[in-house]
Parts: structure tokens; sequence; C-alpha cells
């Protein structure tokens, strides 16, 4: 009798031992099993060459199938290279969202314009050395001096895209230059800056919390490059520091309308000049322009 | 000196278990689940028809627990509680089981195998909060039930050849 009670309790211990076992973390858990694992597969690395799969011997016969090794180097592989693709679709992704939104806001400005804006990029500048104009790369001999200005860049998009010469190229924040010399593939942009650039331009202002149009007159670079002046205001003209200029609506300009071309960042009055001395600061950083729309006709050119 | 000799056998089927069922080598991939026999569980099964029915619940239970080890997931105490209690159940019923018969023998195996993996494998996804996935849980269980009672008439025969060493009465199980 003792024995058989002695029986029931230690089987009675062993299924509460058992239960026990089941609420262990699977920190301690998996701690114990690395700790049993040589004790129960003392002799693994023998067998570790011998990889005999029985359905690749089935299936194809004489064809050794990958291990399940090669299958999880295979699988990480794979795994690391879709990652790398996700990284660069998100960037991608992110390019076309923000281009996309440049281009409804250029679009919405543009207020119906038929036209094509093309997408492009700027390439290698050519700078103002004060009264002088040279590539970069041609260095100090052909006028390139320390601080001189960009007046001209290049562009990655030519006539075989439609571009024809006095195309305004923009960004969302504005005006950057005018499409001068077109290539077969490539162009060049002339600045805003440049001073062989002139623009038909128009003041607009914010009085009283109404915005009004103000008198028109004509944007030159200046001639160090580095900004914009604007010559024709009449001293009479209601003009102020921090109006806007945009292009002229008038029919006589090559431009579309109410482009924004910049702030007025200096209006001076001189005691005998019958005009204004206005300085303009272009709205886009166009020594950091990189990617910009090219405003072309809406057909384009015949071959 | 019986418990030593059980003790030394049942780590020999582990060790071969390891050596040799393992993924690419005596373990058949089916559906991309690879297969393997329970050798532990055989002999679990031959010294339950040969045991007492306490000594079976405490083989058992061991068996159990060493399967739990060996295996790499699932929660401890899960197979020493499936193993005693199914190879005490089969220690109770051993009368009707004419174990030295080889369709006895994979009949049994292959229940008590596919009763043992597919409770294990239900158990296992409920602990760790996965999808309880029955169906493939049974369809596994089932084939490894299959390849564990091929086996069995075979084991069945060497581990009879032991019964000297284990003071197994001879011939056919109570």
């Amino acid at each position: 009798m003792a024995r058989e009670t002695r029986r029931r309790i230690v089987m009675t211990s062993l299924v509460v031992a058992a239960g026990a076992l089941l609420f262990l973390p699977a920190s301690v858990t998996g701690r114990v099993r690395v700790w049993a694992g040589p004790v129960f597969s003392p002799f693994q690395d023998l067998t570790e060459g011998w990889a005999l799969d029985l359905a690749q011997q089935i299936h194809g016969p004489g064809r050794q199938g990958p291990t399940v090794e090669q299958d999880m180097a295979a699988l990480v592989a794979r795994i690391e290279a879709l990652q790398d693709a996700l990284a660069q679709a998100g960037a991608r992704l992110g390019e076309y969202e923000r281009r996309l939104k440049d281009l409804s806001q250029i679009r919405q400005g543009l207020d119906g314009l038929p036209c094509r804006l093309i997408p492009a990029r700027l390439i290698a500048p050519e700078v103002a050395g004060g009264r002088a104009g040279a590539r970069l790369a041609e260095g100090t001999e052909s006028g390139v001096r320390k601080g001189s200005a960009v007046i001209a860049r290049g562009l990655d998009r030519g006539a075989a895209l439609g571009l024809e010469r006095g195309d305004a190229v923009l960004t969302a924040a504005g005006l950057v230059g005018i499409v001068d010399e077109v290539g077969p593939l490539t162009s060049t942009v002339r600045l805003i800056t440049d001073p062989q650039t002139r623009l038909m331009v128009q003041v607009v202002m914010r009085r009283d919390g109404n915005w009004r149009a103000g008198p028109t007159g004509l944007a030159n670079g200046m001639e160090d490059g580095t900004a914009v002046c604007l010559i024709g205001i009449p001293r009479t003209a209601d003009v102020a520091v921090g109006d806007f200029v945009v292009t002229n609506p008038s029919p006589e300009s090559p431009l579309p309308a109410y482009l924004i071309v910049g702030r007025i960042v200096r209006c001076e009055l001189k005691p005998a000049g019958p005009f204004y001395d206005i300085q303009i600061e272009p709205r886009v950083a166009l020594s950091e322009a990189f990617e910009v729309f090219v405003l072309a006709p809406a057909e384009p050119p015949k071959p | 000196m019986r418990w030593v000799v059980i003790a030394i056998v049942a780590y020999v089927c582990i060790v071969l278990e390891a050596l040799f069922f393992r993924a690419g080598l005596l373990a058949i991939r089916i559906d991309g689940q690879w297969i393997r026999p329970d050798l532990l569980l055989i002999l679990g099964l031959f010294l339950a028809l040969h045991l007492e029915s306490h000594e079976v619940f405490v083989v058992g239970w061991c068996f159990g627990l060493a399967s739990d080890l060996v295996s790499v997931a699932g929660r401890l105490g899960v197979g020493a509680l499936l193993f005693c209690l199914v190879l005490y159940l089969i220690s109770l019923l051993r009368k009707g089981v004419f174990g030295t018969r080889v369709l006895a023998q994979f009949l049994l195996c292959l229940g008590a195998v596919f009763l043992v993996h597919g409770v294990w494998y239900v158990a296992t996804r409920y602990f760790e909060a996965a999808p309880l996935r029955i169906g493939p849980s049974a369809e596994q269980a089932g084939l490894e039930a299959l390849y564990s009672a091929f086996l069995a008439p075979y084991l069945f025969w060497l581990f009879a050849m032991l019964r000297g060493p284990l003071r197994l009465p001879v011939g056919a199980p109570e």
C-alpha cells in the first residue's frame, strides 16, 4: 500500500514538474537547450558533409540539391538585395513626389497656359568675372576670378525635346533664367542675374491688406552677375522694399505672365534722377539650383 | 542496471536521430517540411509493452523531457507530459495489443506518434500565440507517424535483442 502511494506521489510530482516547466521563461528554455545541444548531438560534425536529400534524389537524380545552409544564405542575400531595392525605390519615390508637387505648383501658377513643362537638370556653369564670362573648366587664364558669380548654366535637355531659344527655365520657387543656346541634346541657360538678360517685369505689391499690380519696368542682371536691378520705374511710382517682381503680363513679353522673378531688396531715389534705383533678389538660389523645369511651347517642333 | 541500459539505449536513439535524421540526410522533405521518425518514442512504445505502468510513466516523462531538450522550439514540459501520458495509457491497455505482430507495432506506432506530435505542434503554436494551423500540424504529424511506423518493426526487433540486459520477460508482452 505504501509503495502504491509512493508511486502515485512520484507520478503526480512528475506531472506537476512538467506543468511547472511549461511556465519557464523562453530565455531560460533557450539557455537550457543551448547547454543540452552538444550533449545530445555530439557527433553532428561527422555527418555534416553527408547530406543526402532523398526528395532531391528522387526528383532530380544526379543533381546535388542545395543544403539548408545554402538556402538560408541565398535567402539572406535576397532579403538584403530587396531591402536595398526598397530603399532605392523609396528615395526615388520621394524625389518623384517632390517633383510632382513642384510641377503642380508651377501648373497652378501658369493658370492654364498651354505649354509643356520639361524636367531638366542644370549642369556645368559659366561665371561672370567682372565683365568677362568663361566656362569654369577653363580656369583663371580665361578670366575666372575668385568670388565671381555664375551667370550661365548648362542644361541636360536640348532641341531633341523641343527646347527653343527664349524658353523660360524655372523651379517652383520662381524664374531661374532663359534658354540661350540650344544644342541637339544640351542647352545653355542664361540666368536672370546675367547682365545680358533683360526681362519685362511688373511690380506686385501688398498695400493695406490688398494685392495690386504696380508699375512695369525692365529687369536686368547687374554687371557683377550677383543680383538683378530693376530699371525704368518712375520716381512717382509706389514701390518699396519687399514688393514682388513678376514677369510682365503684356503680350509683348516673350515670357509667360506672372512668373516670380524676385523681391525688391533695395529701393533708392537719387536727388536728380527720374527713376528709382532698385535691386531685386532672385527668389531662386541660382547657385544651388539643380532640378528645374523648362517651359516649352505646347506643340513640339516637327523634325 | 536495467535503468542504466534504458538510459544508454535512449541516449543512443537521440544521438542517432540527431546524426542521421536531420535536414538533408535521412529526413524526407515533403512540401517543404522535413519529416523525421521519432526513435525515442518508438523505444518508449517498446518499453510500454514490457515494463510496469508506473515505470513506463517515469520513463515516458524522462524521454519526453529529453525530446523537449533536443527540439529547437516549443516549451519544456510539453513533450514530457505527452510522452508520459500516452505511454502510460498504452501500458495500461497493452493486454489488448499483440505487441509481437508487425502490423500491431506499425499501427501502435502510427497512432502514438501521430497523437504525440500532433498535440505537440498545436500546443507549441498555442503557447507561442501563433495561429494553430491544425490541418498542417496534423499533416506533418501524420507523415512523421508514418515514417516512424515503417521503422517501428525493425526497431522493435533490435530492442528485443536487449531483453536480457533490460531483464524483460521472454516471449510475447503481457
